[in-house]
């Protein structure tokens, strides 16, 4: 982990309020692992005050190595963030946080995302294949079919795509963890044949991912959210409820730091 | 060279600027980013005799210039503290201040006493002054007498230097202030965090699961300073500033209106190196100046031309 000096290289919408940033800096050395994350301080002021935290990934070319980030604009930060113009040096904290775990011996990997939880597991995606991998299946869900990230980059890699989106505009009219659903029903993926769910969306997409994998018997790691202010284990401020493990815990509530004890967690350990 | 050393009553420092208690973890976080041999102290995480779960999510939010939390005093407790991590702050050369909170007056007592068998600790700061629990913390703070009280259970408690927290939400902080210097604190430390809210107008629901947090970051640093300036006067124990500081600039000021030392709390999410920065531009200040002794700084602000508003 280390704080370093990057610049914005690239900065344009690549889908409805969708922004790819591309960063440079002295990255030769900066190895993330698909899920870790990153923080990005959004300029030099206080306003607005805290970094953020990203999913990033690592890519090479001719011209150097380079970081990915691909961010809604849903609020203040990201607003601010989609005006910022090549050239801009942001402050990068990283890598942050435990990524995603499988072993060489996995041999069908089911992804699951729901909108922006594609990013996360495009890493992953990249990582699977290289090691290995031989069924890797995508389910993704958005709203509408132009918010459907990297679908011909993904078909481009022979990996099969089921998509749904909300308004019908392509694929399954409905939410993505009702087509993972049916796709469960009909195919006999479980924990024996070396089968992993691997998830990353909105909150309650996680959730119903999560109560699919147990009832099918399938271990499933989520990728989770929270408001962070320092992305390193001491605001406490991005705890996540965890479920009691009986006995030791007494009566005491437990919490997991999306920093430090994830953002990847077993879905098991997580109270949805 | 100049000379940044100043002292916390009977504490020495080999610079004004320590990392503020609920920022900066057990400070070993910081280590791989932060020579923390370069800090003038470190105060931990607060503590309390039992580990503490804190309150559930969501527990932050960012505001203008600052932002509210309600952590809830999530912690380890004080015996994981002295096993798991006191023996290895001891490795560094830095003062460790060992910030305190309980329920009631006894759970005080009892934390200072268990901390008293402990080595390497220069001394505690009570946290009378934690918006974001429901018994102990900040209902001590604002009233002179129960501040005065807890500070004199806790003097016969234990012979550490004793630096009280003082929360803004009194109605009279210098009171406070009096009454606990009164009573055998060491030295006081203000302010903690002013009590705020944030809305979801979409929803017309609280931002923070307990519905109010405390404000923290540069939005609150003009208030905080007003306080330490009103504080210093009226006491003649040290007063360590804080509040919204985030530069060098900040922490001279809180030093220039009568801190003899600074914590810097919120800036260390920011900006993870931000205390080394602060005492690197402390330095250039004094070179800049011509000061060869930080300690001619303290208390130094010049009113002449000015009036005060109040009496």
């Amino acid at each position: 982990m280390k704080d370093s000096k990057t610049k914005i290289v690239f900065n344009q919408e690549v889908a409805p309020a969708c922004f790819r940033m591309v960063l440079s800096g002295p990255l030769d050395n900066f190895i993330i692992k698909p899920g870790q994350f990153i923080m990005l301080r959004l300029g030099m002021s206080y306003d607005p005050l805290l970094r953020r935290p990203f999913a990033t990934h690592r890519f090479k070319t001719p011209e150097g190595v380079f970081l990915d980030i691909f961010y809604q604009v849903v609020g203040y930060g990201t607003h601010i963030m989609s005006h910022m113009l090549p050239g801009t040096e942001l402050a990068l904290l990283g890598p942050l946080g435990k990524g995603f775990e499988f072993s060489d011996t996995l041999s069908t990997a089911l992804i699951v995302a729901g909108g922006m939880g594609i990013v996360p597991l495009r890493g992953l995606i990249y990582s699977l294949v290289e090691s290995g991998t031989k069924n890797i299946q995508i389910f993704v869900g958005a709203k509408s079919t132009s918010q459907l990230l990297f679908l011909t980059e993904f078909q481009g890699m022979d990996i099969p795509v089921h998509c749904a989106t909300e308004d019908g505009s392509s694929g399954y009219h409905g939410l993505v963890t009702e087509l993972f659903h049916r796709f469960l029903d009909n195919h006999a993926f479980n924990a024996a044949n070396h089968t992993m769910c691997f998830a990353c969306g909105p909150r309650p997409m996680l959730a119903k991912t999560a109560s699919l994998s147990v009832n099918y018997q399938l271990p499933c790691q989520v990728s989770l959210e929270s408001r962070m202010a320092c992305g390193i284990g001491v605001c406490l401020g991005c705890a996540v409820k965890l479920k009691r493990q009986t006995h030791h815990d007494q009566d005491q509530k437990k919490y997991g730091r999306v920093c430090i004890e994830g953002p990847v967690f077993d879905a098991k350990e997580i109270e949805w | 060279m100049v000379n940044t050393a100043v002292n916390i009553g009977c504490i020495p420092l080999k610079n004004p600027v320590i990392a503020a208690s609920g920022t900066f973890g057990y400070g070993l976080e910081f280590s791989p980013l932060l020579d923390l041999n370069e800090l003038g102290g470190i105060v931990v995480k607060g503590l309390s005799l039992k580990p503490f779960p804190g309150n559930p999510p969501p527990r932050i939010m960012e505001t203008t210039g600052g932002m509210l939390n309600s952590i809830g005093l999530q912690n380890i407790g004080v015996n994981s503290f002295i096993k798991e991590k006191l023996p290895l702050l001891r490795n560094y050369d830095v003062a460790i201040f060992v910030n305190i909170f309980g329920h009631t007056i006894e759970e005080y007592v009892r934390i200072a006493r268990r901390l008293s068998e402990a080595e390497g600790i220069a001394g505690l700061e009570v946290n009378i002054s934690c918006p974001n629990i429901k018994k102990g913390g900040m209902s001590f703070g604002k009233e002179p007498k129960q501040a005065g009280l807890l500070t004199k259970r806790i003097r016969k408690a234990t012979s550490l230097p004793l630096m009280i927290k003082l929360t803004p939400q009194a109605s009279d902080i210098a009171d406070v202030a009096k009454r606990v210097e009164g009573e055998g604190a060491d030295s006081i430390s203000l302010v903690n965090t002013f009590l705020g809210m944030a809305i979801d107008v979409d929803t017309a629901t609280p931002l923070l699961s307990t519905i109010t947090g405390g404000l923290s970051g540069p939005a609150i640093k003009p208030i905080a300073l007003r306080m330490v300036w009103e504080v210093a006067q009226k006491v003649s124990i040290p007063v360590v500033g804080l509040g919204g500081i985030a530069s060098y600039r900040d922490a001279l000021e809180f030093m220039i209106a009568g801190a003899q030392a600074v914590q810097v709390g919120t800036a260390n999410f920011i900006n993870p190196t931000m205390c080394r920065e602060i005492i690197h531009g402390i330095k250039e200040y004094l070179k800049a100046k011509h000061i060869d002794d930080i300690k001619q700084l303290i208390g130094s602000l010049n009113l002449s031309g000015h009036e005060t508003t109040s009496d």
